[in-house]
């Protein structure tokens, strides 16, 4: 699954960033990195963009580079 | 010791609290914004301290120095052409960890440094104060406690800068362990004469550094780059941040918590303003009601300052013998920097709603609900806060539309931002929907703003479709926390508009009303003084419109500064009486209401003002989109305005 597949409450954990060299060097600037943990937190009327939560963090991503983050759910 | 000038440059993340304490360590006026990106350009202020002058330098807020954007840049460029004698690293303590990574940077390149964690009244709110002293006993320098917001830690941190730009202390030597396959790389690269530092930031920013590297060193720069996208299936960058961060953790286990989560009063706020359903309704809302206070509270200090402003004309006029020199000073000076004057009040609540939404943290939130909005028409969200501060000024609005970096989305929210009503245009509002509109004022405001935002969009559309296109950039944005916007900074900032408002008055509206008012005595003892016959002139291009010669003089002389429209007016219809209320009931007496409507509309559209057509000619390097956002301001505003008047009369 993707990032844009995570509903709210749900915790997610970050398998790999794809895309663009310079999408990926721009979320890696952000500090969103492999093996965090990321929930949705909050979505606009139109579902896109959305912003999601890692740690104190939160980052504004349109649902067309969201796609690009591979997640998995976290059972815990 | 003689006295001698160290150069110390501020870095730190965007939103860290950097600016805030520039402004205190300087004392230095200047704009301090809860979003990414205000401070493009770095800013200077000097401070003595010990016999020492400092010179501070506030760098552009960035997250690394080998990331390929235009702020980052200009840091890296700064300081790898001009090195400061010291770094003051600024830290927000609430997000230690992702601020340390821009530390790892600084230590890796060895770069003098001082560590200023800030924001700890935020952290020790929330219990997750970090250690300082500890801190830096593990990174091997100084890190001192701050706060850009009162200057309870401000001594302690210059006796530090001071004591470090005096006796050096020794340098930590700094070595990231990182993965494997990068370490291989990176050996390579070394062995063409490149230290670590040159090396690890090569290869993070694949190959685009501030020092030089040969052509072979590029070659294989980008060899190992692509080889390590074949070893794993992430990119170089991806694994020296892992690197980086992998030892911050180490460092955080050690001197304490990194906090997890948002506190109960942020997730409060959020859940109203960033909520699927009330967010967007609510961001309307407080823009109608931001509008609505400007004019309501507004309206007490400016009846005080009309009064004082009548009642200072007819004392002069009492006082005077008849002649040239009273006329002047009363029907001239005082008409038409009293008319302008009125709307001081207007302008400081504009500025002070317009920075507290940006101090909070709640422009960058805007962006974010309006980003889809902006993105059906060729921009997004980052265009948002320029156009906002449009409605203050657009001068500065259009040199904020650095922050996006895709050429053609930039344009064209350059070249719509003017449509943005700015505070220059207030009064030309407040005048008119007063006049014509008293019971429906902030209403009325409310709409011609709506019509302003509305016109930006549908321009923006069709320049989106006539531009050629070239690969959007996308939308990634951190939201910066919410914060209490601090008094001092919030003050700084609305007197220095107001200084410039009030500049403006003692300049170009002085100037233009004093003009003004020799056009229309001269010639004495014709029938028509040249303002008159230059009115007459022009007035059967604006009689479609139901404007009368008096409305055609003032907005030719709003070419110069929006703000001398109200002044003219109050120039053309005063005759002889000197207060507001006389140019109302004048106003009200020579023209229709749907006329009074189309008069706002030319004036929200027309073209911009001089400064604003400068600043376009500088910000898109051609008079070409200059002039092409003259004749368009014209054309839409001529059009709009016939329009308004025609429907309007049907109504009114």
């Amino acid at each position: 699954m993707t990032l844009t597949d995570v509903a709210k409450k749900q915790t997610c954990r970050i398998l790999a960033i794809k895309g663009p060299d310079n999408l990926r060097q721009r979320l890696t600037a952000l500090g969103v990195l492999r093996g965090q943990r990321v929930r949705l937190s909050a979505n606009t009327l139109w579902g896109n963009p959305r912003t999601y939560a890692i740690g104190r963090q939160q980052i504004c991503l349109r649902n067309e580079d969201a796609v690009m983050v591979e997640v998995e759910l976290c059972n815990d | 010791m003689t006295e001698r000038v160290f150069t110390v440059a501020l870095l730190g993340n965007p939103n860290c609290g950097k600016t805030s304490l520039f402004n205190l360590l300087t004392g230095s006026r200047q704009r301090t914004g809860n979003m990414a990106g205000v401070t493009v350009t770095g800013r200077e202020g000097e401070r003595e301290h010990q016999g020492v002058t400092l010179k501070f330098v506030d760098l552009p807020g960035i997250y690394s120095l080998s990331h390929n954007r235009v702020e980052e840049r200009v840091a890296r460029d700064y300081l790898f052409e001009t090195p400061p004698d010291l770094i003051l690293n600024v830290l927000d303590a609430g997000n230690l960890s992702r601020n340390l990574a821009l530390t790892t940077q600084l230590l890796e390149q060895q770069l003098p440094s001082v560590i200023a964690v800030n924001m700890l009244d935020e952290a020790e709110a929330q219990g997750i104060a970090p250690d300082c002293d500890e801190l830096g006993q593990l990174l091997g320098l100084p890190v001192l406690p701050s706060d850009g917001r009162r200057p309870r830690f401000l001594d302690l941190l210059l006796d530090t800068l001071v004591g470090q730009l005096r006796i050096p202390s020794q340098q930590p030597d700094l070595a990231i362990d990182y993965e494997k396959h990068v370490e291989q790389s990176l050996t390579q690269l070394m062995a063409t004469g490149l230290n670590r530092w040159q090396a690890v930031q090569a290869l993070e920013s694949g190959g685009d550094v501030a020092f030089v590297l040969h052509d072979d060193q590029q070659a294989l720069v980008k060899k190992q780059i692509k080889q390590l996208e074949n070893y794993h299936d992430d990119s170089a960058a991806q694994l020296i941040a892992e690197g980086r961060y992998g030892f911050i953790h180490g460092l955080m286990h050690n001197s304490g918590s990194d906090h997890e989560e948002l506190t109960f009063a942020e997730h409060w706020l959020d859940s109203i303003a960033l909520n699927r359903w009330l967010g967007f309704p609510v961001f309307v809302g407080l823009l109608w009601l931001m509008f609505e206070a400007t004019f309501t509270l507004g309206a007490y200090p400016a009846d005080w300052i009309d009064a004082t402003v009548s009642a200072l004309g007819q004392w002069l006029a009492s006082g005077l013998p008849d002649g040239l020199l009273r006329d002047v000073l009363v029907d001239g000076l005082i008409a038409g920097v009293g008319g302008v004057l009125v709307f001081l009040p207007n302008v400081v609540l504009l500025f002070t709603f317009i920075a507290i939404m940006e101090q909070s943290g709640y422009m960058a939130r805007a962006a974010f609900l309006t980003d889809r909005l902006m993105s059906r028409v060729g921009l997004h969200g980052k265009a948002f806060v320029p156009l906002v501060m449009g409605f203050g000024c657009n001068v500065p609005a259009i040199m904020a539309t650095r922050t996006i970096e895709e050429p053609r989305a930039r344009l064209i929210t350059i070249l719509i931002n003017p449509f943005m009503s700015c505070s220059a245009r207030l009064p030309v509002y407040v005048l008119l929907a007063g006049v014509f509109f008293a019971d429906r004022a902030g209403t009325v405001m409310f709409g011609i703003y709506i019509l302003g935002i509305l016109m930006a969009f549908t321009v923006a559309l069709i320049l989106s479709r006539t531009i050629p296109t070239q690969h959007d950039e996308s939308f990634i944005m951190e939201l910066p926390p919410w914060r209490f916007p601090s008094l001092r900074s919030l003050c700084l900032h609305v007197w220095d508009k107001a200084g410039d408002f009030l500049s403006k008055i003692g300049g170009v509206i002085l100037v233009g009303s004093l003009l003004i008012w020799l056009l229309q005595t001269f010639p004495q003892g014709a029938d028509q003084s040249f303002l008159e016959q230059l009115g007459h002139f022009l007035a059967p291009l604006f009689a479609p419109l139901g404007f009368g010669w008096q409305e055609t003089v003032a907005l030719l002389s709003g070419f110069i500064a929006k703000e001398v429209i109200v002044a003219t007016l109050a120039v053309v219809y005063q005759m002889g009486e000197h207060d507001m209320v006389g140019l109302q009931a004048a106003m009200l007496a020579g023209m229709a209401p749907a006329a009074g409507l189309a008069l706002m509309v030319f004036t929200l559209l027309y073209m911009p003002c001089l400064a604003t057509i400068a600043v376009i000619r500088r910000e898109t390097g051609s008079w070409r989109w200059a002039l092409i956002s003259i004749l368009m301001g014209l054309v839409l505003a001529w059009g709009g305005a016939f329009i308004t008047y025609r429907v309007g009369s049907l109504f009114f």
